[in-house]
């Protein structure tokens, strides 16, 4: 853990002070860059009930460059595919280091309340999620049943 | 009522361009609204903080108190904010049944300059600023320490750079040029990168705590893993091998420099690989492999180093100026901006590669503006 920047010490403590409801990110104990993530699925929403794990990576420039996010839960989404990448604007060209990693998990978290089957990642999640949204949201709550929620 | 409509014709007479005033149909009058600047002699690029002060007259004013609200404000944290909206209580208070409007601009505008320092924390750092400190205000009146802009100006070339040369050549020729962008709100803003290298990174950044592991935080660690392991036995992991790729993933150090060096041999070899996956090779890779390390630092060329605050004289934040025609320059820095809202706004995006996805390019108003530099307190404005 040599030389962490002062921002990921100080976010770091301040999400351990001050979490965000649903919303649990630790760091891990060999890596302070590495996050363990957990976002609960949105009320009124599919994934209500369900608890999702994420990692997030800060590379080398954080907060110059965005911090590297994924699902590792399964999760049926139109903007999150099977590796449980994120199509997120503010992951890619619409990050700024005025985001911070509480910020892009409540992106993440209200995502999970507005898919956008317009804009895909999962081809096929967000064909059928625009063809049939009733039978989309019912895998969507499948999946969360069986992947996501606690016995 | 009579009260209120010579109150709001003196005003007006004052601060002309500077006061906006509502009227219903009836010509009665709704709201009245005006930055407020502090005092800085004629140094106009020296104002370092703002707030727009609206009064709202209520029938039967000045007899019955006026409500008023602190709007857009700019370098003031909540402490400073509830500091000026109790002093401005206070007297309207005290001045019950005489105009006050005038008095609420005083004491707001006394607050202003008694400290014209922003208080509340550089977004890029999430320190504050302290003496000395050399910070940068933008045409949008956010702060930010010099050091910490010129990196993030760094970092919106680069990354502008990146995506023009992935255009094919005949893209290339239209591609809207660089613009540089508050990383707060995403106005533009100038780009003075080469007067901003120089500076120094700020003192409360030098002075931080070093983070420690605490009981609590493995205790919630271990709560983690358990999570993990009870989905991994039910099969709600995803298997990134199973679906053919690689992303990121928990690395011992050993891991890590092994994978690094193998990887720096990788690229010499094929020095075009491109990212197959978001977070595979910039990610984890970069923090050991040293090759990619020293581009990815912020190395500031040693070029065109001058100092000078050349164009100052431009600087368009000052609104108390004696020429009533600068309209634009109102709308710009009041009301606009404010409108946008002060945080970065997200939404589901495509992956596209255009080359300035913020579609910059704007030819309007931003060649005027100049970012006022300051030498936080002492020595910065109290000549």
């Amino acid at each position: 853990m040599s030389s962490l920047p002062r921002r990921i010490i100080k976010e770091t403590q301040r999400l351990m002070q001050e979490p965000v409801p649903g919303i649990n990110a630790i760091p891990d104990e060999n890596n302070a860059r590495y996050f363990h993530v957990i976002v609960t699925g949105p009320n009124d929403s599919p994934f209500e009930g369900g608890v999702f794990k994420l990692e997030l990576f800060l590379p080398e420039d954080y907060p110059m460059s965005a911090p590297k996010v994924r699902f590792i839960t399964k999760i049926y989404h139109p903007n999150i595919d099977r590796l449980g990448r994120i199509c997120l604007d503010v992951l890619k060209d619409k990050w700024s280091p005025a985001l911070q990693i509480r910020t892009i998990l409540l992106s993440i978290q209200a995502l999970l309340s507005a898919p956008n089957p317009d804009d895909p990642l999962a081809n096929d999640v967000a064909e059928l999620w625009k063809v049939n949204e009733a039978e989309a949201i019912r895998n969507a709550r499948e999946w969360t049943q069986k992947y996501a929620v606690e016995d | 009522m009579d009260a209120l409509q010579d109150e709001v014709e003196s005003l007006e007479a004052i601060l002309m361009d500077d006061v906006s005033v509502k009227r219903s149909a009836s010509g009665s009058v709704d709201m009245i609204e005006t930055t407020v600047l502090p005092l800085t002699g004629e140094e106009e690029d020296q104002q370092y903080i703002c707030v727009t002060l609206q009064v709202l007259p209520p029938t039967g004013y000045p007899d019955v108190s006026p409500a008023f609200k602190l709007l857009r404000p700019r370098g003031l944290d909540d402490a400073r904010l509830e500091a000026i909206r109790s002093a401005c209580n206070a007297k309207i208070k005290e001045s019950l049944g005489f105009p006050v409007v005038f008095d609420l601009i005083e004491v707001v505008r006394e607050h202003l300059t008694g400290s014209n320092l922003p208080s509340g924390q550089c977004v890029i750092c999430l320190y504050g600023f302290s003496d000395g400190d050399e910070f940068t205000r933008t045409e949008c009146f956010h702060y930010l320490h010099s050091y910490c802009l010129a990196r993030h100006l760094h970092a919106l070339r680069r990354n502008y750079q990146e995506e023009f040369d992935k255009l094919p050549a005949w893209l290339q020729k239209t591609a809207d040029p660089f613009q540089a962008l508050c990383p707060v709100c995403r106005e533009l803003i100038s780009d003075e990168s080469d007067s901003l290298k120089c500076a120094m990174p700020p003192s409360e950044l030098e002075n931080a705590p070093d983070f420690r592991v605490t009981r609590e935080l493995r205790e919630m660690q271990q709560r983690m893993s358990q999570l993990y392991l009870q989905q991994k036995s039910r099969g709600a992991i995803i298997d990134v091998e199973a679906e053919g790729a690689a992303v990121i993933s928990i690395e011992t150090e050993e891991d890590i420099r092994r994978r690094g060096e193998a990887e720096a041999a990788k690229k010499l070899a094929v020095p075009a690989v491109k990212e197959e996956l978001a977070s595979k090779p910039t990610g984890s890779s970069s923090c050991f492999a040293p090759i990619v390390q020293e581009t990815q630092r912020i190395t500031p060329e040693p070029t065109n180093n001058n100092y000078q605050h050349h164009n100052r004289r431009h600087y368009r934040g000052g609104r108390r100026h004696h020429n009533h025609h600068h309209h634009h320059g109102h709308g710009h820095h009041g009301g606009n901006r404010g409108e946008r809202g002060d945080t970065a706004q997200s939404s589901t995006s495509g992956t596209g590669g255009g080359a300035n996805p913020s579609g910059g390019g704007n030819p309007t108003g931003t060649g005027t503006g100049k970012q006022a530099k300051a030498q936080a307190a002492g020595s910065g404005h109290a000549r």
